[in-house]
């Protein structure tokens, strides 16, 4: 039975892309909160050198060492990053750009000179191969099971116990270091230890996905959970979902697009963010743009009521509070006047009698309201 | 308490030799600076005279080049649980996803220490805190909905929450309308009166005697300090802020004038 479920090419596909998206939004999640999704894309092109160094070293192309030996790549550029910026010559975003594009050539060159036949090329380097990851399988328990998830399930549960349990100290590092610092919280070894894992989930996304794609799967949800959600916790488990998805329905779209896997199940991921980015229920552009055009009415529809309200009983009552006032005092055009008066009506603010105007009882507790806040 | 004996331990915050320079050049200079407990002292000074930065020196922010600090006798860090924090208004993103509540219980987690999530007695003692800076009702809210009064409150609120006995608090009445203030500074002086020692950057000269019973006038190095009364001088000020405020001066100099001496527009 369970054999048969890691036999699976389909299943397993699709597992690894889930587990990438998963361990990928547990940590990006507090990258995009820190505005730090730059790092990211840094950490994972520059841990190819530290890949290739481990393998020149050890031979092994996956594994505990390769793991370490990239989280440790990873750690240097954020490392040598910000001894670029210290030094003032160089801005934060400049000195980015100049170390890991450095690192990355460092580690594509020794490529090119010692690995001219092996299964690390460049190709594989940047976008991975997770349509074959369930060829390379390893044995346990008597089960063949795909390197890859084994590895990728490792590494998703260990980015989850980090979470849970440094949940609070991740939270308060990420809102406000300062206070993490004054409550003797460490902000700044937490902050490590997330890129750490972040480069160590990169190793092990590697072979799945790629260098590049990965940046995707770490960046892109909890971006789009971000304009879903007003809580942390939601914006985890959304990000998280919104990593699932993307695997099952770029699997899907790959598959019927006879496409590449990896790069579909990306462009999953940036069509939900596109999703959210139109539809988000708060901060959506539909949502927004529906606000402005609902408040637009309701102040010319509250502008009226004040107006009626000011006049009421006053001599001149009979001058301004006429229908024709709404174009000659309000400055409306016929037809806006036209529109306020049927919302107004509608609304059961406003009394119509003849061109006359009255305010309902509703129409002047609202004019009270809003005159006496 | 075991340990290295206590240095200074009647102030409650004792400042010797201390330099900070922040991002290669200094910023304090071997300042040597006071404050015994149970006073309300306001921190004052021009733009860049190093308020701040004194501040976060003290919090372990910042890393002083020369000279140590104690509070109530011992370093900062050994004296987190008793310090509470209240920082600029700018130092955090309020489009972090998070609520009011959320972020009072912030001011728990020093107690809970490394690893426990808070429970219902953080969240209890939120609440409490919460009422008291009168904000039970925005309990809920998403933070980016508050005002700048409520988003100052809402800090002081996750400092009432750490049960501290030194507050330190940077600028906590910048731009906040009158309502505010007078809320502010009332919870404030209940705290002192309970015998907390309260350290507040402030940036009001108009003010500073309404609210204040002790003063440190701060320009890269220390002015003037000590009992308000005695401190607040035309000469002490126009030492830390220069010839630019006649009107300043006009009302120090006739400090004997009954009930208000600083009029303000009020």
């Amino acid at each position: 039975m369970m054999a048969a479920l890691f036999n699976n090419p389909t299943l397993m596909i699709i597992l690894t892309g889930m587990l990438v998206g998963v361990s990928g939004a547990l940590l990006g999640t507090f990258l995009i909160l820190r505005r730090n999704a730059m790092l990211v894309d840094a950490i994972s092109h520059s841990i190819v050198f530290g890949i290739v160094v481990v393998w020149l070293i050890t031979w092994a192309t996956s594994g505990p060492v390769q793991i370490l030996g990239a989280a440790l790549a990873g750690l240097l550029t954020v490392f040598l990053t910000e001894l670029l910026a210290s030094t003032r010559r160089v801005r934060m975003d400049a000195a980015i750009g100049l170390v890991f594009p450095a690192l990355f050539a460092a580690g594509v060159l020794l490529l090119n000179i010692y690995a001219r036949d092996v299964h690390l090329d460049t190709h594989t380097v940047l976008l991975g191969e997770i349509g074959f990851v369930w060829l390379d399988t390893i044995v346990i328990g008597g089960i063949e099971v795909p390197r890859s998830v084994v590895w990728m399930g490792l590494v998703t549960l260990v980015n989850a116990a980090f979470v849970i349990a440094f949940f609070k100290e991740l939270k308060v590092s990420t809102f406000d270091p300062g206070l993490a610092t004054a409550l003797g919280l460490a902000p700044t070894a937490i902050f490590y230890a997330l890129l750490s894992l972040t480069s160590a989930t990169a190793v092990a996304a590697f072979d799945a996905v790629g260098a590049v794609l990965y940046i995707a799967f770490v960046i892109v949800p909890p971006a789009a959970a971000y304009l879903l959600t007003d809580r942390l916790i939601p914006m985890l488990l959304i990000a998280a979902a919104i990593g699932i998805v993307s695997s099952i329905s770029g699997y899907a779209a790959a598959i019927a697009l006879d496409v590449s896997i990896g790069g579909m199940m990306a462009l999953m991921t940036g069509a939900c963010f596109g999703l959210a980015f139109l539809f988000g229920p708060r901060y959506g552009l539909a949502a927004q743009v529906w606000r402005q055009y609902t408040r637009r009415y309701a102040d010319e529809s509250r502008a009226l009521v004040v107006h009626l309200y000011e006049h009421e009983g006053s001599p001149n009552a009979g001058r301004e509070n006429i229908v024709p006032a709404l174009q000659q005092h309000l400055d409306w055009d016929a037809a806006r006047a036209e529109q306020v008066l049927r919302r107004s009506l509608r609304r059961g603010l406003v009394l119509r009698e003849g061109s006359t105007l009255h305010l309902t009882r509703r129409g002047r507790e609202a004019a009270r309201e809003l005159l006496e806040y | 308490m075991s340990g290295p004996p206590l240095h200074e331990p009647d102030f409650a915050l004792h400042v010797e030799d201390l330099t900070v320079a922040y991002e290669g050049k200094p910023v304090l200079w071997d300042i040597d600076l006071d404050i015994p407990p149970g006073v309300m002292a306001a921190i004052i000074g021009p733009n860049g005279a190093g308020k701040s930065t004194l501040l976060k020196t003290v919090l372990g922010v910042l890393r002083p080049t020369a000279g140590h600090i104690r509070v109530h006798g011992a370093p900062p860090r050994q004296r987190l649980r008793r310090i509470a924090y209240v920082p600029q208004r700018s130092a955090v993103d309020w489009d972090f996803p998070t609520s009011v509540l959320d972020v009072v219980m912030m001011g728990r987690y020093g107690h809970l220490g490394w690893l426990r999530w808070p429970g219902r007695r953080e969240r209890e003692r939120a609440f409490a805190a919460l009422e008291q800076v009168g904000l039970t009702d925005l309990a809920g809210r998403q933070i980016n909905q508050l005002s700048g009064g409520q988003q100052q409150r809402v800090f002081l609120a996750r400092a009432l929450v750490q049960e501290a006995d030194v507050y330190f608090l940077d600028e906590p009445l910048a731009g906040v309308d009158a309502t505010t203030e007078r809320t502010i500074v009332q919870l404030l002086q209940q705290l002192r009166d309970a015998g907390k020692t309260l350290i507040v950057v402030h940036h009001d000269l108009q003010t500073v005697r309404d609210y204040f019973d002790w003063l440190v006038i701060l320009n890269v190095r220390v002015a003037a300090q000590g009992p308000l009364g005695s401190v607040y001088t035309a000469e002490n000020l126009r030492r830390a802020y220069g010839g630019k405020i006649a009107l300043i001066e006009r009302a120090a100099t006739a400090p004997d004038t009954p009930e208000r001496p600083l009029d303000g527009p009020r």
